[in-house]
Parts: C-alpha cells; sequence; structure tokens
C-alpha cells in the first residue's frame, strides 16, 4: 500500500519514476505531503531565502543563474517546480550514495523539508554525508558574529565599509575568535585597473561568491594591511541556527551571483545568509537598492535580541596613534632615532622609556614598511634588530590597548538624510528641501565614523523663492568626497578632495559675476594638501584645488580656475563647527574669486539637528552671500 | 641537522600538495617581511571591499594545498598560522606576551600553567629563533622547536 501512495504522491508531482525504486521506500502514507502542503512549501519566505529568489514582475526569479543551483529545468523561474522536483529527487533516492545524494549536496533545503514535513529518518533514510560532516567538524560552529570593517581614509571603495561574519566555536579561550571561521561574500577578479573595476563593479561584471578562510587572515588583511579598525557584533543564534546557515553555505559552494558594488556586494549577500539561519528573518528587503555595509549592521542588531556583545579591534594604525599619544616627547624622538639605528643608546631615558621607544620605533617601521614609505630592501634587517634588541631589555610589554571609541559604528547618524532649510540669498527669502541618500558630511555628527572622511552621493537641493515664485535645482551633487587625514611626527598622509555636480553660481546671464543673479554650472573639482590635528576633536586643512565648470551662461561654455582652500573643523559633544576660505583664480578673466563658509550643526537628538551655513562668494570688490537654516532628519 | 629534518617533517605534512600551492608547505614557506606582496596603491586598489583576487582560500577556489573547502587541515594550522602572523608572532615573543604569540602557545597544545615560561623562554631565546639566517616560517618554527627541546618544561610540547 505504500507504494500505492508514494506513486500517487509522485504523479501528484508530476514524476514518472520506474516503479522499481519507489518499490523499497519505506515511506508511510501517513507522512506523505498532500499537493496542498507542497503548494504550502513552496509559497513559504523560507524557500525563497534559500534558493534566492526574488520577485520580478509578479513571478519570482532566482538570483542564481548555474543550472546545477537546481533540481528542475524551471528552477531559477519557478519556486513551486523546484521544490516538486526536489521532493522527487530526495524521496526517489532509495540507495542514495554518500556525498552525492541530494541530501548531501543541499543539505539546508532537505533538512527544512524534513523537518516542515516530518518526515523521520527511520521513515526515510539519508545517506552519510562525510565531506560535509568533516567540514562541519573542522569550524565546529556554535555562535556567530557578525564583523565590521570601518573604512579607512584615502580608499574611496573602502568608505562604505565592509561586513563579514565570523563562525565561533564553543571554545572561549583568546585564541578562539583568532581561530574561527570567517564567511566573506566578494566578487571574483584581480583586475587592476581602477576604472575598469568601478565600471565592472557597478555594472555586474565580475561573479560574487562565498569564500570561508581563517578569521586571522582578515584580522590581518584588514588591522595591519589596511589599517582598518573592525568592530565585532557577537549575535545571540543558536548553535541549531548556525548549524543550519553552515548547511546552506555548503549549498553555496561554487554558486556565484554577478556582484554589484551598490546593490547586491558584500553586505546584501551577507544579510541573505544570516535569513538561512533563522526562518521568519527578513533583512534584506530592507534594501531594495542599495545596500551600505554599516546600514546592514544596524538592519541585523535591530532585530529583537539578536546582539550578545560588542568587540572592537583597533588596526594597526589605530593602536601605533594610540602609543605615539601616550609616549613622551623624548620616547618618541628616541624611537625615531632607533628606526635609523636599531642598538644607539637612549640616553636620559629610564628602562621602561626605552622599552617603549624600542617598540615604538618597530610599530611605525614596520606600518611604514607595509605602506611601502621605506625601501623594501634595507628595511627587514632593521626591523629584525629592533626586535632583537628589544628582547634583551628586561622590561615587560609597555603596549596599550586604544579604548573603544565612544560611539561604534552601529550607533552613529542614520546614512539617509532629509533637510528643509529656511534662509536668506541676496535679499531674497527662500525656503528649501535638500535629499541627501547616502552617506556623511564633514558637519553630520562625527560618532562612528572615520574623523575628516566625507562621502556624499546625490545629494539634491531644491528651492523655492515665494517673491519671484521660483522652483529652482540649487545643487544637484553627483559625488563628494573628503578625505582629511591629520599628519604629525609619525603618519604623513596626503588630504585630497575631489567632487562633480551642478550648483547655482553668483553670475548673471552673460557670465559675469552677479550679486543678485543666479545660474547653475555643471562643476567637477578636486585638490589635494595636508591636515593637522591642532587639539583634540580639531582638524585643520589646507590644500591647492582645481576646478572646471561649464554653463551656457559662461562666456566660452566653461571656465577654470585654481587656488588654495583652508579650513578648520571642530567637534564637541553635540555641535560641529566648520569654517573654511578660498580662492579660485580665473585666468580667462584674470580675476580672483573667493569664499568663506561659515557651518554649525546642533544636534537635537540622534535623528534630529539644526544646521546653520553662512557664505559669501567675492570678486573684485562685488559680493555675493547666503544663509540658511536648515531642519535635518536622519532615516 | 636536526632542524633540517625537522623542515622535512613539517612539510611532509603538506608535500602532496606543495605543487598546488604556491606558498610550499602550508605557510612554511612564507619569508619574515615580505611585505605586502601584489598590492597596488591603495587609492585604486582594487580592494577586499568585494574582491579577493589575492586571497588564496575559499569553497569557490578549490583546494591549494592545505585547506578543503576553506577549512585547514589540523596538521598545517601551526604552519599555516604562523606563516601568515610571522611578523606579528615575532613582535609578541620581543615583549614575551600577546595575542598572536598566545596562539602560537594555544596551538602547540601549550597548558594554561606553562604558558608564562614559554613567552619567557621564547623571548630570552629571540635571537636565536629569528637569527638572521632564519628566513622562512619553516626555519623559525624549527628554530623554536629546538630552544623548547632543550628545556625541560617546554620539551614535551615540542614534538
Amino acid at each position: 500500500m505504500p507504494t500505492f501512495f508514494l506513486a500517487a504522491l509522485l504523479l501528484v508531482l508530476g514524476l514518472v519514476v520506474p516503479a522499481t525504486t519507489l518499490a523499497n521506500s519505506p515511506l508511510a502514507n501517513s507522512v506523505l505531503p498532500s499537493s496542498a502542503q507542497v503548494a504550502q512549501l513552496a509559497a513559504d519566505p523560507f524557500w525563497r531565502v534559500l534558493l534566492y529568489y526574488q520577485p520580478v514582475h509578479g513571478g519570482y526569479v532566482s538570483q542564481a543563474t548555474q543550472s546545477d543551483f537546481f533540481l528542475s529545468p524551471q528552477g531559477r523561474t519557478s519556486p513551486a517546480a523546484e521544490l516538486q522536483a526536489t521532493l522527487q529527487r530526495w524521496l526517489g533516492e532509495t540507495s542514495p550514495a554518500p556525498d552525492t545524494s541530494v541530501s548531501c549536496r543541499f543539505p539546508a533545503r532537505i533538512s527544512w523539508l524534513r523537518q516542515r514535513l516530518g518526515i523521520t529518518p527511520e521513515q526515510h533514510a539519508e545517506a552519510p554525508c562525510p565531506a560535509l560532516e568533516t567540514w562541519l567538524a573542522a569550524i565546529n560552529p556554535a555562535q556567530a558574529t557578525l564583523v565590521f570593517a570601518s573604512a579607512y581614509l584615502n580608499n574611496p571603495s573602502s568608505m562604505f565599509g565592509h561586513t563579514l561574519l565570523r563562525i565561533d566555536t564553543p571554545d572561549q579561550s583568546e585564541s578562539a575568535p583568532l581561530l574561527a571561521y570567517a564567511v566573506n561574500y566578494a566578487a571574483e577578479t584581480r583586475e587592476s585597473n581602477g576604472i575598469m573595476f568601478a565600471v565592472k563593479g557597478l555594472t555586474g561584471g565580475y561573479p560574487g561568491g562565498f569564500s570561508i578562510l581563517p578569521y586571522y587572515q582578515k584580522v590581518k588583511e584588514y588591522n595591519d594591511f589596511e589599517n582598518r579598525d573592525l568592530w565585532e557584533y557577537q549575535l545571540t543564534l543558536s548553535p541549531a541556527e548556525i548549524h543550519r546557515l553552515l548547511q546552506h553555505l555548503w549549498e553555496m559552494r561554487g554558486i556565484h551571483f554577478p556582484y554589484y558594488f551598490f546593490s547586491d556586494n558584500c553586505s546584501y549577500e551577507l544579510l541573505g545568509l544570516i535569513e538561512s539561519a533563522r526562518p521568519g528573518l527578513a533583512l534584506r528587503q530592507q534594501f531594495p537598492v542599495y545596500a551600505i555595509p554599516v546600514d546592514t549592521v544596524r538592519v541585523v542588531l535591530a532585530q529583537q535580541g539578536l546582539l550578545k556583545a560588542m568587540h572592537y579591534r583597533a588596526s594597526s594604525a589605530t593602536r601605533l596613534s594610540h602609543e605615539v599619544a601616550h609616549n613622551s616627547q623624548a620616547v618618541n624622538d628616541a624611537a625615531r632615532q632607533l628606526m635609523q639605528q636599531p642598538d644607539a643608546g637612549t640616553p636620559g631615558l629610564s628602562p621602561v622609556e626605552h622599552a617603549q621607544a624600542q617598540e615604538t620605533a618597530y610599530d611605525d617601521l614596520y606600518y611604514r614598511y607595509l605602506s611601502r614609505q621605506v625601501p623594501a630592501d634595507s628595511t627587514p634587517p632593521l626591523l629584525r634588530a629592533l626586535l632583537v634588541a628589544r628582547s634583551q631589555t628586561d622590561v615587560p610589554d609597555q603596549r596599550t590597548l586604544p579604548p573603544q571609541p565612544a560611539v561604534d559604528p552601529a550607533n552613529g547618524h542614520a546614512t539617509s538624510r532629509i533637510g528643509l532649510d529656511a534662509g536668506d540669498d541676496a535679499g531674497r527669502g527662500f525656503v528649501g528641501l535638500d535629499l541627501r541618500p547616502a552617506y556623511h558630511d564633514l558637519l553630520d555628527p562625527p560618532g562612528g565614523y572615520v574623523a575628516g572622511a566625507r562621502i556624499d552621493f546625490l545629494d539634491t537641493g531644491l528651492r523655492y523663492t515665494p517673491k519671484t515664485e521660483q522652483l529652482r535645482l540649487e545643487h544637484f551633487t553627483l559625488f563628494a568626497i573628503d578625505s582629511l587625514s591629520p599628519r604629525n611626527d609619525f603618519f604623513k598622509p596626503l588630504s585630497w578632495d575631489g567632487a562633480m555636480g551642478l550648483r547655482e553660481e553668483p553670475l548673471d546671464a552673460s557670465g559675469h559675476f552677479s550679486h543678485s543673479d543666479r545660474h547653475p554650472v555643471s562643476y567637477a573639482e578636486g585638490g589635494a594638501g595636508v591636515s593637522i590635528a591642532p587639539a583634540e576633536g580639531m582638524l585643520c586643512y589646507g590644500q591647492l584645488q582645481a576646478n572646471l565648470e561649464a554653463s551656457p551662461a559662461l562666456k566660452q561654455g566653461w571656465q577654470d580656475g585654481f587656488g588654495p582652500r583652508l579650513g578648520c573643523l571642530a567637534a564637541s559633544q553635540q555641535s560641529q563647527w566648520q569654517l573654511e576660505l578660498g580662492s579660485l583664480y580665473r585666468h580667462e578673466q584674470q580675476v580672483w574669486e573667493s569664499h568663506a563658509l561659515l557651518g554649525w550643526q546642533y544636534q537635537l537628538n540622534p535623528a534630529q539637528a539644526l544646521r546653520l551655513s553662512l557664505s559669501v562668494t567675492a570678486e573684485n570688490s562685488q559680493r555675493a552671500g547666503t544663509g540658511s537654516l536648515v531642519w535635518l532628519y536622519y532615516y | 641537522m636536526m632542524k633540517k629534518l625537522l623542515v622535512v617533517a613539517l612539510l611532509a605534512g603538506c608535500s602532496s600538495f606543495a605543487m598546488a600551492d604556491q606558498d610550499v608547505g602550508c605557510g612554511l614557506g612564507t619569508m619574515i617581511f615580505s611585505g605586502q606582496s601584489g598590492l597596488l596603491p591603495k587609492v585604486f586598489a582594487a580592494t577586499t571591499n568585494g574582491t579577493f583576487g589575492n586571497q588564496t582560500f575559499g569553497i569557490t577556489t578549490g583546494t591549494l594545498g592545505c585547506e578543503q573547502d576553506g577549512v585547514i587541515s589540523s596538521r598545517a594550522k601551526l604552519s599555516m598560522y604562523t606563516g601568515s602572523n610571522i611578523e606579528n608572532v615575532a613582535r609578541d615573543m620581543s615583549v614575551g606576551h600577546g595575542d598572536s604569540l598566545n596562539v602560537v602557545a594555544d596551538l602547540m597544545g601549550v597548558k594554561d600553567q606553562d604558558k608564562a615560561h614559554f613567552f619567557e623562554t621564547t623571548k630570552a631565546n629571540f635571537g636565536k629563533i629569528f637569527a638572521p639566517e632564519n628566513k622562512t616560517t619553516g626555519q623559525i618554527l624549527a628554530a623554536l622547536h629546538q630552544v623548547m627541546v632543550q628545556d625541560a618544561t617546554l620539551a614535551p610540547y615540542a614534538v
């Protein structure tokens, strides 16, 4: 009788299976899924999670394009056909082969179906999966930690951050996190051309895939090579949930999706992986257009009770800065000398100070070595000699860990912002609306972001002038990046900026400077220079800028400019200041065009702020001024 | 002689894969202070923020020798770890303290009560372990092994 019912089931499922393969199945008729059950399972959101189905035109299409990810030829576009094919293959396997059976290839899918249908091992036995079991045993999963790699200055593609998932063992020893495995989703490319990388990265030109590697490799890569601080958010996912996640990760071996830098990126796909841990989690739906890594961390942590603990792992550069700030001037001076001559004497220093100088000399020289600021051939013997000398100094380790910043990236301001403003432009009052989808500018609250880093995308400002009943596009910023990293005795980074967009400028219809007239120009500009941090929470910068503008209002249709830009930023508990002065020499007209800008932002609460901005532009003896008060809302 | 034997023994653990592994011997061939090879100037680098052209492990890139489906074989754990972190291990050893050295102790099975002695001994013998002629992780591990076998407390861990 069971054979009959199973045959009936398989007919329902649309399969013609030789009777011999059914005859041996011990599956009892009482547990056979009804067609209603099959339909219900196919419509279950978790089935869509496991197979990466995305709603398209009223139907579904999987992100996966490889046919070996599916068991049905229609699998990519039909969740129901795929579910039917999976049940047929699975239940039809009477003597499944180790490692190659459907339950070894797709263990998460089969475990879920088994559990939902209540099919016991006695009713349908599974083949052993030694490869999977060995893999799971080596990883020894018990908990998971979401790791956020914060941005580092001077690399625009890192500014949005990066996320990975660490699979922790039950072991609580200090070594455990470093020896744990990290799951990373990344585009696979050896592209070295920055422009090709950008173009292909934006258009899905690279295959993206999951990889797994020891966490110490990632720590080395981010903390040491890239000088990015790591934030580790330990999650409360249960061992059973992590096990399910890894079963699913196993299914993803060799599977690639087109990688899109802004949307289907590292963080977005990692959310999909986390969804596979716990049926019912819906994380990716909050990122229909683009996924900023820090936002994905926030969405995960916003799940009730999902965060267990947080840990900060400072980068080499952060630790070195802390060390230098902690040392006396005499120690730092001695360290710089030891870098040249490891066995030099340090007269006047105590043994402890001598040890500090030796440590700082090594840490700084190693930092410079990795960032290629010192010769690659003559430096290694110096590094080795510094360590040998340190080992002969009988003083305990003097390095201390930098304190964890007060605000972690997940608690920084939200990355989207809307602003309502009212102000005056050359005697005409206006009201305005400003929309900025991403990410952070120099007056936004700095907590959780890299100080001195600005990255604005698609910032759009509209202004309405009641007097003239005019609605105008005041600015549209395609992108604007500032990378202001302060220099000190040890670090000598370059500060730079770059921006493209459209904005109104004080020009009349014939391209002359105007006190009252405004015309839009498109612009591209950028510059480079240096920054210093004269006091805690303060940053001052000086750069040389080049600017190119185009507009029908301009005499030749375009103009260029070249000149200095100087400014200071200051931040306190609740407010941020910016003062900037700049000049551009317009060589066609042989005039200097200067500007002064004062900005102040006061934080009302984490989501709201008031911003005052005053700016004056001057050419010869003419001036055009504007001022506004903006209410900002972060979301 | 002892040193050479040990290097050979350690290499043998993964020797069948050595041809596929550019870093011969699961990390043992890693040169200390070999720097950050192959990475481009940072501004235009195709960074790890989405690429792993320079990553050798991964369930997508197949077996490179000392790992299977991304996990490191237990025999290669110490050499892989030390090879990846040789500079940090050296830094920690020079002060007799630190996370990176602690991991090495754990991977060698050094018990908690013997760790302080392990740290102290490696610091005292730093010049021997990181002697200028020891350029690869394999040579450094062999020198460490030699120091340990001559120490009554640490000899049992040097196997």
